[in-house]
């Protein structure tokens, strides 16, 4: 009875207009992002390696004397800038050449340690804006730590997949997707009012009836984001070939940054963003409960999922609303949230336990509100008795 | 099968249902008839949980109530209520309602050929129902009924926008069900209607049932005439006390009690006035209702 019950609310859902809609909009939301971004001027490890040469030109003319001049520290940061030049400038050298892969490898890791250390030291006499920031340190040290143990090819116009995606994801990721949800779930209940005589007596229980509601809404948001990545993934093969997917991309995770291929990414992703559906889902099918009304359940998920935006912008940080921030999935797998909160904590398996038990709590509240209907009547029809 | 004990509903300072009590059994139709707003659709809203009465409970196989989940899902396996045609889905086919009501309750659809041939619903039953007329809504959602099955089957407005034929059908099919042991309620305009098939009519007014008419029982015989109101105001207080006159129209006079010369002396004076409407029987569902909600005693 259950599995002809999910094939009727299929039924419906597939009938639905306004949900195939939405999931036309998210279908189309990566190709296009892709193609926009393919039309605008990328960044290659060329141009990235010249804007860094540049800076340290920049820098040694303006500064170069001072620090030379200096005490004892501003001189040995002057060492550390001249060795930092020397290796930007060979890497390039090895761009140029085509000889990239081990060499270019050494010298960033070189010049990351240097960084580091000049971190250590305060970059004495080093004005702030040429300060290269430590995660972004990091984060590079992880890129060509798993260049080095996986031995990838490198040529000057690698790595330029990894921001169509990562940026795409990041532009949905956070209030974008849950209001997609919110508005996609709006009437997942309150829709049966305006079939109350041919829905309200089916030998179904609560719990039952809103976790199949729950699953096809789940399913069809997943097959469209499904969709809307493999269009993204024909596009961008198009572009770069198959062989992007095995790329590098750093993710936060156990409190510093590492490297994973892109494929993992997408998958990271993925199951954040199944996550965060469930929460959202069960979340609207209270709201509907409460409110009965399709506008209050957007407006009221969404408000929210707001608040601990609103009062870190007031410069309240309550930790009790920082699972509601893990809903931006890639601020959390970017490491821009754990800096955020101030929390090195959080990371990909962090906020998905926490979404979890968003979740958990959710269905709590909502198997607890079920069964206080039912001991409120007895009491109410005791008391009247 | 069914009981009801004290049921009462208001809304704020309007007592819809007054302490109402009713025992049904299976294999019975019954007919509730009373205007618009008289609290028909609220008992059957109490009976099937959509509405959770101020006072009183409902009892179903002298065991479940609707006091815990398990027990309310008990009752809705064998307990199924009559669609609002608005609420239809107009995107889905009239096979989608009928597969959907057949799976819920019975978990099958073999016997849905039956029902949409019976009812005559072959010819239009695949398409949307946005695209049907309220006959073929009002078929449809009877079909429903009879695609759930269940032992227990609450029907409020069953023939609403039918026309004679489609009447004719329903009340053959309401039998058949009966035969089946049934336990059916049902809800009509059509009162003579009610007639054919019901066993009990229940008449509700201010909240209670003010009169139960036993069908299939022999009733008390009246002398029936139409006549005026000048000439019943000349007649009144010649009449027996207990004579009921319905409607500013209808004149009742018992005839349990009276010899027969008395009988005969009645009918004598009363074919002066009219010769033509004068009738010897019991009152049925029509004139019931018009005694208990036009009547002017």
């Amino acid at each position: 009875m259950l599995w002809r019950y999910f094939l009727f609310e299929s039924k419906i859902i597939l009938k639905n207009r306004k949900n195939w809609f939405l999931g036309i909009v998210i279908m189309l939301f990566f190709p296009l992002f892709i193609v926009y971004t393919n039309q605008t001027p990328a960044e290659n490890l060329r141009d990235l390696k010249g804007a860094e040469a540049n800076s340290n030109s920049i820098l040694f003319k303006s500064y170069g004397d001072d620090l030379q001049e200096g005490d004892a520290e501003k001189q040995a940061m002057y060492e550390i800038l001249t060795r930092q030049s020397t290796l930007v400038n060979f890497q390039r050298f090895y761009i140029m050449e085509g000889e990239v892969t081990e060499d270019y490898v050494a010298n960033g890791l070189e010049l990351n340690e240097l960084r580091l250390k000049a971190h250590e030291l305060g970059y004495p006499g080093v004005p702030q804006h040429f300060i290269v920031p430590k995660e972004e340190i990091l984060k590079e040290d992880a890129l060509l730590r798993f260049i080095q143990k996986e031995k990838l090819e490198l040529d000057s116009n690698k790595f330029l997949a990894e921001p169509h995606y990562a940026s795409a994801l990041a532009l949905l990721s956070g209030l974008p997707f849950i209001f997609f949800v919110l508005i996609s779930s709006s009437e997942i209940i309150v829709y049966e009012q305006r079939h109350q005589t041919v829905m309200s007596g089916f030998p179904i229980s609560f719990m039952n009836k809103i976790n199949i509601k729950v699953l096809i809404h789940f399913i069809q948001t997943m097959v469209f984001l499904i969709a809307g990545l493999l269009f993204g993934h024909y596009f961008l093969s198009k572009e770069f070939g198959t062989g992007y997917l095995t790329d590098p991309i750093v993710i936060y995770r156990n409190g510093g940054y590492e490297a994973v291929i892109i494929f993992d990414y997408l998958l990271y992703a993925l199951a954040a963003l199944a996550a965060i559906t469930l929460v959202v889902l069960y979340l609207s099918i209270l709201l509907n409960i409460l409110f009965k009304n399709a506008f209050a359940n957007v407006l009221v998920g969404f408000s929210l999922f707001l608040v601990p935006n609103l009062l870190l912008v007031w410069g309240v940080n309550f930790s009790v609303f920082h699972p509601l921030k893990y809903i931006d999935f890639s601020s959390v797998l970017s490491g821009a949230l754990a800096k955020q909160l101030e929390n090195a904590q959080i990371d990909f398996w962090y906020s998905i336990l926490w979404l979890v038990v968003l979740c958990a709590l959710l269905i709590i509240v909502l198997f607890a509100k079920n069964k206080i209907s039912y001991r409120q009547t007895q009491r109410t029809l005791s008391r009247s008795v | 099968m069914i009981e009801l004990k004290n049921i009462s509903v208001a809304f704020k300072d309007k007592v819809v249902l007054d302490n109402l009590s009713l025992t049904a059994n299976k294999g019975e139709i019954i007919g509730l008839a009373a205007p618009n707003g008289t609290g028909k659709t609220t008992l059957f809203n109490v009976m099937a949980n959509f509405l959770k009465p101020t006072n009183g409970e409902v009892t179903f196989n002298d065991k479940y109530g609707f006091n815990t989940e398990k027990d309310k899902l008990y009752i809705h396996k064998h307990m199924s209520t009559f669609p609002d045609q608005d609420d239809l889905f107009d995107e889905l086919s009239g096979v989608d309602h009928l597969k959907l009501y057949g799976n819920m309750w019975k978990g099958s659809t073999k016997h849905l050929p039956g029902i949409i041939e019976r009812l005559k619903m072959g010819d239009y039953v695949k398409r949307k129902v946005g695209t049907y007329s309220l006959g073929m809504r009002q078929r449809l959602c009877f079909a429903m009924m009879a695609a759930a099955d269940t032992p227990i089957m609450l029907m409020d407005e069953v023939m609403n926008g039918l026309d004679f034929s489609n009447v004719a059908l329903i009340s053959d099919y309401l039998l058949d069900m009966k035969k089946e042991d049934k336990l059916i309620f049902v809800s009509s305009h059509l009162l003579e209607n009610l007639d054919l098939y019901a066993d009990r009519v229940l008449f509700l007014k201010e909240g209670k049932i003010v009169q139960q008419q036993m069908l299939n029982e022999k009733n008390e015989s009246f002398i029936k005439i139409v006549i005026s109101s000048d000439e019943y105001e000349q007649l009144r207080y010649a009449l027996p006390d207990d004579h009921i006159y319905i409607a500013k129209r209808l004149l009742c006079i018992p005839l349990a009690g009276m010899s027969i010369p008395e009988q005969i002396k009645w009918i004598e004076r009363l074919l002066v006035l009219n010769d033509e409407e004068l009738t010897i029987g019991a009152l049925g569902t029509v004139e019931y209702y018009e005694k208990h909600y036009h009547s002017t005693d």
